[in-house]
């Protein structure tokens, strides 16, 4: 696995350095490319997202440094979905207004459902470096992500618990605003049952409430070991919060929506709870470790986990444009299909769906501090 | 005061009432304003409440439908129900199908899921009348990125708004209660002391003076009208006792004079009802004003149901004609109508009827009297009739007393002629051999020439006038030499039997087979009377009907003589009836003249009836008389007194 890694980080510096040569001979030539970052700049999730669209300013940037793409300056035009689903909507149309021809995002798969049937019609090319629901690549073939599917990723979270924490009972919380939630809810439930593990309760919550009081009350009754939670860092936080508060003692186990930020919701509440990831700083590999050791340098502690995945996406792009030759949409979407990238997050290829194979990190909450506990490869 | 009463209690009660509700009808007005007021601001209040809840979330509804999110609009619904008053969510999408609503997520199936009407996607506040006001619907349309997301119909309860306007009326209620209260007890305490009872004390001394059992002044000790009136009432009071005094004395006169009036009336009218005739009173018009009792009994009209009907109406009755009536009212002048009536198969009845108007003026009245003069006139004929036997009787006597003397002298001679020219007496035969001839040559003579056959012809109806003479004189002969006690049954029966025994009775008129019908009374006192003359009326009434009888000849005619006698206001009463051919009215009149006869020339003298009837008249003071109308037989009646010296009377009918 070290080895593995090992040829990572060198493929990336190569492909840093192959980037910087190719853009320096026709640095900045002609009008510049623009790609959209396409999520939540206002709204419910800008406090999350600025720090995935800084990983992937940082991508731009770099680009650029080394001499832009097809001799053009990349630029990344904000679209903000004002963190909904109609407002990635509304995001998507102003990005076919403006011509774009990429877009990166959005965020949450309910987004990137919303915003994905209007950019696969504009023929614009949208990567989500972040959107676990199978249902989003099903739009059309326009629709790529860089991270896993919640299939991969529920299966692992029941696995974690039955096989390796030896719980039986769970219950499941889902944010019923979010398709993301609802989809991996359903995925760990079919497995922790397969598993021969017993649901107690299925409970849903709002998105955007506080006060988890009655929700809690509800769960501490049912006394059940573990607790899943495929929710995002502010619900999910406040959740833990509260339950320790209520002397609730079982275990949290939440999937990729969970990040470092939940800190900053349940405090050290949250120590001693287990959710799956993406990525993780401290993943082994050389090209990681650049992009780690550039993004403390520029905005320092990495929050969220889906950094890499939001940096590579734009990478992944810049490839496929320069293999394409051109901005034109089909032959970059075909250069797409074809890539084999290595980025910070590991490497990349594309299945049909525009979905790739990646692997499933388990972080622990302990100390205050997040640590990756384990790496699930998928086959 | 005929129609109800109301006390003046009543009355202030009432006015109090009145103005309680026009005070009620003003509050209650301008609670309704206020009502109204409140209850707009309460609506405004929860208009704005749905209005900001639903604003604040409206981004996560638009987004939550938009993704069909139904478990987290469930949960939001959940939270909105939470909110007091809230009744009903419903969630619908952009087609108006429901996705969720408070009472659950609706059935998959396609058939049963429900539409929101069309009305309702729009952006409104209603307040749904099946919800009786109860209901505040507030529908929201959910709109984002330029498109209809779906919509959202809340209902918001009212009850509260109700309650409180429930409250406010029952506060206002209470209120107008106590004011009622109040003003029924202080007004009427009020109206009670100052008037009611100062009035019912006014009303009760003129009750008492009304029925005048004091006259004591009223006292009320109040500075008001009610005072004045008092003061004023009892002035009046005490002229109003004068008056009374006054009017009671004229009141004594007035029912003196009224008295006098009333006796006056009843002495008039009793005069007007006791009279004999009729006296029916018309006004100008003809109509009845007054009918007496008479005119009750002779018209056989009730005056109740003749008075103030027309007189036109009983003209017939009262024998009148139109042309009577005119005549009077134009004539001014007494107009007398004598009128005969039949009023009954054999009662002849005579009325005269007089009209005259009344003299008095200003009175257009007629009066028309009626008199009953059927006896009158029976009495006037009665007299005319006996006068006229009188002088017939007189005279036929006298012819018959110079007659009598000349016949007598012819009758001696004759039979002397014939005893000396016939018997062969000395005398004779020697004046017929002094004359040259003997008896028997005069008889042979006298056989030749059939003389002594014309001398017995002389002789026979030289009687014969003898006889007519002898019946003529008794009209003058009055004698009562032989008058003895006599029953007339007797009488009669021993007449019956002469009669049978008659040979021309029996021979011509087959007296025997005619039936005798007897109705004696038996107790009849006996008469002093001629018997030998009494018979001879009997004999020639029996033989008059007898005869009359004998002329009818159709088969199954049964001649029959009825016979009664009876005591009748001191006459006995005898009467003949028989069944043959009756006569007319005009021979019935003439029937007692002497020399008057229905039978052909020679077979009747004409003096056997007014024979009979000067013995029955003149000789008895009785009274015959003759009942009959052709074709119904011949009813003869005989009144004889039992005390002869009564002699004829002024009885009626008997």
């Amino acid at each position: 696995m070290m080895k593995l890694m090992l040829i990572r980080r060198h493929a990336f510096r190569f492909t840093i350095l192959a980037i910087q040569l190719f853009f320096s001979v026709s640095a900045h030539a002609g009008r510049p490319v623009e790609i959209g970052a396409l999520m939540g700049f206002t709204g419910a999730y800008r406090t999350s997202h600025i720090h995935t669209f800084r990983a992937m300013k940082m991508a731009v940037n770099q680009i650029n440094a080394a001499g832009g793409i097809l001799g053009r300056k990349l630029v990344l035009v904000r679209l903000d979905n004002r963190s909904s689903p109609l407002g990635s909507i509304k995001a998507a149309q102003s990005a076919v207004k403006k011509g774009i021809i990429a877009v990166i995002g959005p965020i949450r798969s309910s987004n990137a459902i919303a915003a994905a049937p209007v950019l696969q019609a504009a023929r614009i090319i949208m990567i989500t470096p972040t959107s676990t629901s199978p249902d989003v690549t099903k739009t059309g073939s326009y629709i790529f992500r860089t991270c896993y599917t919640d299939k991969a990723q529920g299966l692992v979270m029941a696995d974690f618990a039955c096989d390796d924490l030896k719980l039986k009972k769970a219950v499941v919380l889902t944010n019923t605003d979010n398709r993301y939630s609802i989809g991996l809810a359903g995925y760990i439930i079919d497995r922790f049952r397969a598993k021969g593990g017993i649901v107690l309760w299925e409970g849903d919550y709002l998105d955007k409430i506080s006060d988890f009081g009655q929700l809690i009350q509800k769960v501490k009754m049912l006394d059940p070991d573990v607790i899943f939670i495929p929710g995002y860092s502010r619900d999910a936080g406040m959740i833990v919060k509260k339950s320790r508060q209520m002397d609730l003692k079982s275990v949290f186990i939440g999937g990729d929506g969970w990040d470092e930020l939940i800190y900053h919701y349940a405090g050290n509440a949250i120590n001693g709870c287990f959710h799956t990831a993406f990525w993780h700083p401290d993943l082994p590999g050389r090209k990681n470790r650049d992009f780690v050791e550039q993004y403390r340098k520029q905005y320092g502690e990495i929050k969220r986990f889906d950094s890499a995945s939001a940096y590579d996406a734009v990478m992944i792009l810049a490839v496929a444009i320069k293999k394409a030759g051109c901005l034109e949409p089909e032959k970059i979407r075909q250069a797409m299909m074809n890539i084999n990238f290595t980025g910070a997050g590991g490497p990349i290829r594309f299945d049909r769906n525009g979905d790739p194979v990646k692997p499933v990190v388990i972080i622990e909450y302990r100390n205050n501090k997040s640590y990756y506990l384990k790496i699930i490869q998928q086959q | 005061m005929n129609h109800m009463k109301f006390s003046l209690r009543y009355k202030t009660g009432l006015a109090i009432l009145v103005s309680f509700l026009m005070i009620s009808i003003i509050v209650v007005r301008i609670e309704f304003n206020f009502q109204a007021e409140r209850s707009r601001a309460i609506l405004a209040k929860d208009r704005l409440m749905l209005k900001t809840l639903m604003q604040s979330d409206e981004d996560f509804f638009a987004n939550e439908i938009f993704e069909n999110s139904i478990r987290a609009l469930r949960i939001r619904i959940d939270a909105i129900m939470k909110t007091s008053g809230m009744k009903h969510i419903g969630i619908y999408d952009r087609t108006g199908r429901l996705m969720v609503s408070d009472s659950g997520i609706p059935q998959a199936s396609r058939s049963s899921f429900s539409m929101l009407e069309p009305e309702f996607r729009k952006t409104m506040f209603q307040i749904p009348e099946e919800s009786g006001g109860g209901v505040l619907r507030y529908c929201r349309e959910i709109k984002a990125i330029g498109e209809t997301i779906g919509f959202i119909v809340l209902d918001y309860s009212l009850e509260d708004l109700k309650t409180e306007q429930k409250k406010s009326w029952f506060l206002i209620g209470g209120i107008i209660l106590t004011i009622f209260i109040i003003m029924m007890f202080v007004l009427n305490l009020i109206l009670s002391y100052m008037i009611i009872k100062p009035i019912t004390k006014l009303r009760d001394t003129m009750d008492k003076i009304r029925d005048r059992k004091i006259n004591e002044p009223v006292i009320i000790d109040s500075n008001d009208e009610i005072a004045d009136l008092s003061e004023t009432f009892n002035q009046m009071s005490e002229e109003l006792l004068n008056s009374y005094k006054t009017l009671e004395a004229h009141n004594k006169a007035l029912k003196e004079s009224e008295r006098k009036i009333n006796k006056i009336k009843l002495y008039l009218s009793s005069i007007i009802d006791s009279m004999p005739s009729a006296i029916i009173g018309t006004d100008c018009q003809g109509t009845i004003r007054q009918w007496n009792r008479e005119a009750e009994k002779m018209l056989g009209i009730s005056s109740s149901q003749a008075l103030n009907s027309n007189i036109q109406d009983y003209l017939s009755v009262t024998g009148l004609e139109k042309e009577d009536i005119r005549k009077i009212l134009k004539t001014k002048q007494i107009h007398s109508v004598k009128q005969t009536f039949h009023s009954g198969p054999d009662q002849r009845k005579t009325f005269q009827t007089t009209l005259y108007p009344l003299t008095a003026p200003g009175l257009d009245d007629i009066i028309i009297r009626i008199d009953d003069i059927t006896e009158q006139v029976m009495m006037q004929e009665a007299v005319i009739h006996s006068e006229k036997m009188e002088s017939v009787g007189a005279l036929a006597a006298g012819m018959a007393h110079e007659i009598n003397n000349p016949l007598a002298g012819i009758l001696q001679s004759a039979q002397v002629i014939l005893n000396r020219l016939s018997l062969d007496t000395p005398p004779n035969r020697q004046a017929a051999s002094s004359a040259g001839t003997d008896m028997a040559a005069i008889n042979a003579y006298m056989e030749k020439r059939n003389i002594i056959m014309l001398f017995s012809n002389i002789i026979s109806a030289g009687k014969r006038a003898s006889g007519i003479v002898k019946d003529m004189l008794s009209f003058i002969r009055k004698e009562s030499g032989s008058f003895v006690p006599w029953s007339m049954n007797r009488l009669l029966d021993e007449t019956i039997n002469l009669a049978r025994a008659d040979y021309n009775l029996k021979k011509k008129y087959d007296f025997k087979k005619i039936g005798i019908v007897r109705e004696y009374q038996h107790d009849l006192p006996e008469i002093l009377c001629e018997g030998s003359k009494i018979q001879q009326v009997f004999f020639n009434l029996f033989k008059n009907g007898a005869y009359a009888m004998h002329e009818i000849q159709s088969e199954g005619y049964k001649p029959e003589f009825r016979i009664q006698t009876a005591l009748r206001n001191g006459m006995v009463k005898i009467e003949i009836e028989d069944n043959g051919p009756g006569m007319d009215e005009a021979t019935r009149k003439r029937i007692f003249e002497p020399f008057f006869t229905t039978k052909p020339v020679g077979r009747g003298t004409g003096l056997g009836l007014s024979v009979s009837y000067f013995i029955i008249t003149e000789i008895h003071k009785g009274k015959m008389s003759v009942e009959s109308a052709h074709g119904r037989g011949a009813r003869f009646i005989i009144q004889i007194p039992v005390n002869s010296d009564q002699g004829i009377n002024n009885d009626k009918n008997g």
